[in-house]
This record gives structure tokens, sequence and C-alpha cells, in this order.
């Protein structure tokens, strides 16, 4: 420990309060992955949705759940889950794979 | 006998990509239960490990800037499920100290197989900020060669005030994967003093990045018109970049072995306050300032006089629109008459100051 023993260093009457940092000037600060799978996700439901694609409905799905903000449920994350619904309630026959 | 198509079969079989789909789901959703909480794990137990350094150290340890008193929460601010940070302050020789432990994305399992194809480990950053009677002018890095490279082309004062290339830490006696950028001899002497070379071997394989610098502005920021027409705001500041042992497989137990370096943080701190350049170095120092203050403004000049000529015009429309607007005629005569004469003051103004510079030029 290298604290001073000559005298405490600490200085209660210099203290700053802490600024959380403006990501407005700094964009690197931000991480837009979570923006891009959300996008992706409405992308995906809209096409599931439309195109009666099972397999579009699911990747929706995936990219919600990647955007971690679906956990918390937003718009994106519960579009995707009413596309695989519907998708199996009009058509309640299994997927097949692409193959 | 022939074989029902699998879309008419009505067992749950025919389900298989659907039962895949769900398990997957069900592993994305577990995997992000078990990452976050691992990630929550790690960052307290680099909290236990460096608290009592820190409270001896800084009047305040730990603050999220939104209660009313400046009290000491005593815990980390949770960004999101990789991110903490905790900010102290309260002590000489600095303003504060901003700590991000920068875990990687355990939560993510699209993140975790990626991490293994390319390992990556976790970082700690520690950003100490500084008054100005806290440091003398001066901007130096050292760090391993790869993040020297890099953060000589990224930074703005490294890649303005540090333009040799970095140099290798083998000269002053510190391992060769260590390289080392430098405004001048005398800074890079005053720095690698004899503990500082026994905390930079000891524990060179944590060292990513150590930058000192009295212009730090952060990254090289580029606005869309090509050019900012100001000078970035620079703030005297320590940046310290730690990888975390374990390459991604880190145990909490590997936290205790970051305490040295917090030890270094703090050694770092008193010991630039003492660091003052001589007379020489000074006047080196406020001729790099002055040199690199001048390249801007050359640079941006172009840009600055066409602001200035955009305002102007702006003002005068303006002033023709005012005049417009006018109702009483008496006024807006007069008000025409009052432009008029300024605009005539302005021009003689304009003529006799020609008329000086070609006397000179003479």
């Amino acid at each position: 420990m290298t604290v001073n023993n000559m005298a405490d260093p600490r200085r209660p009457n210099k203290i700053f309060r802490y600024k959380p940092p403006n990501t407005e000037t700094n964009p690197t600060l931000e991480d837009p992955t979570p923006d891009y799978m959300n996008l992706l996700g409405m992308i995906f439901s809209m096409c599931g949705l439309m195109l009666k694609l099972k397999w579009c409905a699911w990747i929706a799905v995936y990219c919600s759940f990647i955007s971690f903000k679906s956990l918390k449920c937003n718009a994106s994350g519960l579009l995707s889950i009413s596309a695989v619904v519907m998708s199996y309630l009009q058509n309640p026959q299994p997927m097949s794979p692409p193959w | 006998m022939l074989q029902v198509p699998a879309h008419l079969q009505n067992s749950w079989e025919s389900y298989y990509m659907e039962i895949l789909m769900v398990t997957g789901l069900l592993a994305y959703i577990m995997n992000y239960i078990i990452g976050k909480n691992k990630n929550s794990r790690l960052a307290q137990a680099w909290f236990n490990s460096h608290r009592e350094l820190l409270e001896s150290n800084f009047a305040l340890v730990g603050d999220d800037g939104t209660s009313k008193e400046a009290t000491s929460t005593g815990k980390l601010n949770q960004e999101n499920e990789h991110i903490y940070n905790l900010w102290c302050s309260g002590r000489v020789c600095c303003e504060g100290m901003l700590i991000q432990l920068k875990f990687l994305k355990r939560q993510d399992l699209l993140n975790v197989l990626a991490r293994m194809m390319r390992p990556v480990c976790d970082q700690v950053q520690v950003k100490v900020t500084l008054n100005d009677e806290d440091m003398d002018t001066f901007v130096f890095a050292v760090g391993s060669r790869k993040a020297m490279a890099r953060l000589q082309k990224e930074m703005q004062d490294l890649s303005e005030f540090c333009g040799d290339k970095p140099k290798s830490g083998a000269k002053y006696g510190i391992p060769e994967s260590l390289s080392i950028l430098s405004e001048m001899g005398e800074v890079t002497d005053g720095v690698m003093d004899s503990k500082m070379v026994h905390y930079l071997t000891s524990h060179a394989d944590k060292i990513e990045s150590i930058h000192f610098s009295d212009q730090f502005s952060g990254p090289k920021v580029m606005q869309e018109e090509g050019q900012p027409l100001k000078l970035p705001e620079t703030k005297k500041t320590l940046l310290f970049t730690f990888n975390v042992p374990g390459m991604g497989n880190t145990s909490p137990k590997d936290m205790d072995s970051l305490l040295p370096l917090m030890n270094m943080v703090i050694y770092s701190i008193d010991k630039l306050k003492k660091l003052r350049l001589n007379r020489e170095g000074k006047q080196k120092a406020d001729r790099n300032r002055a040199r690199v203050e001048e390249n801007f403004l050359k640079q941006t000049h172009a840009q600055r006089q066409e602001a200035a000529q955009t305002r102007r015009e702006e003002k005068k429309r303006a002033e023709k629109e005012r005049i417009m607007n006018e109702e009483d005629p008496d006024r807006q005569r007069r008000l025409e008459e009052a432009a008029q004469r300024r605009e005539q003051k302005k021009l003689e103004k304009k003529q006799m100051k020609m008329k000086q510079i070609k006397v000179k030029a003479m």
C-alpha cells in the first residue's frame, strides 16, 4: 500500500462530482450492435408477417434477443414474437429446412 | 409402402427445426444469465481487492453524480452487463479518477463464439484528470508495441507532439515488448525512474498502454465539414489501460494481481506533481504547443474567413429585413440612411487602411 506516511493524501474539500461522459461529443463510446440488431429484427419480423416465412420470424426473434433490449420487452421483441405466433397460427405445419 | 411426407405427419418429431430453434434460444438465455453473473462477480472481486487502497487515497469513492450530497456510494456503477465504472475524487495532486472495468461480453453467446476464434482479454482503464498545477507541460506514452503504434495514429496529442517512431523500451531497462513515445528525451528520463522501471518490468504483460498528457483531447475527431473550426478542448490527463490476466478465462482471484498496478497509478499521480521540466525543456514544450496551434490556425484560415463572411452577410440581410418590415415610412427612411452612413464609414476605413499599407510597403 502506498499511503503517504507523512500525511493523509485525502482532501474532502477537493471533491469533484462524477459527470457521465457525453456520447454525443464522442460517438466511439457508443456500441452500435444493439441498434443494428434491433433494426434487423424489425425487418425480419415484417418479412415473416407479410411473406409468411417462418424462418424469417425465427431469425427476427434471435435478432431481438441479441440486441438485449428485447429482454426488457420493447416493440421489436414483441413484433418478432408475434411474427412467429402469427406464422404458426396461419400455417401450423412444421418449418422445412432450406436445404 | 410409401412414406408419408414430413409436413403431413402429425408427430412432434416433424417439428425438429422448431425444437432446435427453441433450444438455441434457451441456450442464449442461459449464457446471458451465466455471463452476466460472471462479469458481476469479477467486478465485485476487483472492487473488494482495491477498496482499501482507494479509500485510503480518496475522500470520495463511488459516485453516480445524481445524489445531492457528495457522499461515497462505496460501490461500482453498472453501465451495462459488461462495463462497470467507479469515480474517485478528493485527493491531492488530482481532480479525480475514473476507473472503467471493461469486461468481455460474456452475456452475448455470439461474442463468446467469436472469442473462441480470436481470444481477447478483459481490460481495466483508469483515467486520472488533473488540475493545471498538478502536471508540467509534456506528452508521454509507454505500452505494448502494437498499442503504441495504434495510439500514435489515433490520438490527437500523440500524433501532434510525439511524431517520432516509438522507441524500444530496452534502452530504458524495460522489456523489449514495451515501446515509448515521448515529446522529448528529458521527459522520458524524468518519468522512467527506478521505481517506474520496476513496475513496468514486473507487470509488462498486463500493461496495454500508459499515457500522460497535458494536451489530452481523446482520439482524433473528424467533423463533417472536413476540419473543426476551433482547437479541441484539452485536459491534463493520465490514462492507463491494463489487461486482466487469463485472456478471457479470468477468475475472481486474478483481480488481486491488478492491485500493484493501482499502486503504480497512485505513484504516478504523486510523481508527476513533482516532475518539472528544466528551462530548456519548458521552452521546447512551449514552442511545440505554439507550432501546433499555428498549424491549426493556418489549416482552418480559409474556413474561418468563410464563416466570418457568412456571418456578415447574415447580419446585413437581417438588417435589410428589419428595415423592410418597418411600417412607418419616416422611420424606414431614417433607418435606411443610418445603414448607408455605416456602410460608407466602413468603406472609408478600409480605404484608409489600404493606403497606410501601401505607404508602409513603400
